[in-house]
């Protein structure tokens, strides 16, 4: 009988739970459905058999898998992968400007789901562009353009808004 | 700009996942243990019960070989020849001392 290895599953989690989570929610844009996905996901790696031994790439791709059903499934976006409720405290705490999330998220909603989606695993969960490339099945060319045009687009909605 | 703007997003703070997901996930492993626990001892008890079973084949198989060849019974013969004969039948020549050899006597008349 080889499940699989149960410590190194959870240690996985507790060492990229934000990563993981926030990347659910960039794709689902619900908290709840993020959530859901997140939870299922590892009660199927609980009860399935071994895993590979690259664990990382292997569980942030059945997160996306999960997020997208769930997306597919709510269809409604709202929710912020920054946690805007901590930069408001900071700013009545007189800490000046926040920590940067509550003017990003709108614009980050702004972008197209593949630029998002690659802005997040880059910046957020630490990937290469070879990881994402392979997570997501395209050329690397690929990944590196939605990273950088994103960006692009960021910058000049930042700009105009300013 | 680019580099300013990726250390903006870089130092922006993740929103966590709530507690209420902390907790499904601890239960999700707490339970996954449990299985393999449960598991484990399963195939302890299988292999368990697998020896006691070849055992107690093996111990029926001893047992019925027993009954069906019964112990042997000592035959007695009792031997009525005398003189050289019986001194053969006694004590056998050894293998390697061949046949006694025969003596044939022809007479003619």
């Amino acid at each position: 009988m080889k499940g699989p290895d149960l410590a190194a599953l959870h240690a996985l989690y507790v060492e990229n739970r934000r990563e993981l989570y926030s990347y659910a929610v960039a794709i689902t844009g619900n908290r709840e459905a993020a959530e859901d996905a997140i939870h299922g996901v590892f009660e199927r790696l609980l009860r399935g058999g071994g895993l590979p031994a690259d664990l990382r790439p292997y569980v942030f791709r059945a997160i996306r898998n999960a997020a997208y059903d769930a997306w597919r499934r709510s269809q409604v976006r709202k929710d912020s992968i920054f946690d805007l409720a901590a930069s408001v405290d900071e700013v009545a705490a007189g800490a000046g400007r926040p920590a940067g999330g509550e003017d990003l998220e709108p614009l980050l909603q702004r972008l197209s789901p593949d630029e998002r989606e690659t802005i997040v695993l880059r910046i957020h969960g630490g990937h290469t562009f070879q990881q994402i490339a392979a997570l997501r099945g395209v050329p690397l060319s690929t990944a590196a353009s939605w990273y950088r045009r994103g960006l692009e687009r960021l910058r000049i909605m930042l700009a105009e808004e300013q | 700009m680019m580099n300013e703007l990726e250390q903006r997003l870089k130092n922006a703070r993740l929103a966590p996942p709530s507690a209420a997901l902390e907790r499904r996930i601890e239960d999700a492993f707490a339970n996954a243990r449990r299985r393999r626990r449960a598991a484990r001892q399963g195939a302890l008890w299988w292999w368990t019960a697998a020896l006691a079973t070849a055992g107690g084949m093996a111990a029926l198989l001893v047992v019925s070989a027993r009954r069906s060849f019964p112990a042997p019974v000592a035959a007695v013969y009792q031997i009525e020849a005398e003189g050289r004969l019986r001194e053969m039948l006694l004590n056998p020549p050894p293998p390697e001392a061949g046949l006694p050899s025969a003596l044939r006597v022809s007479r003619t008349p």
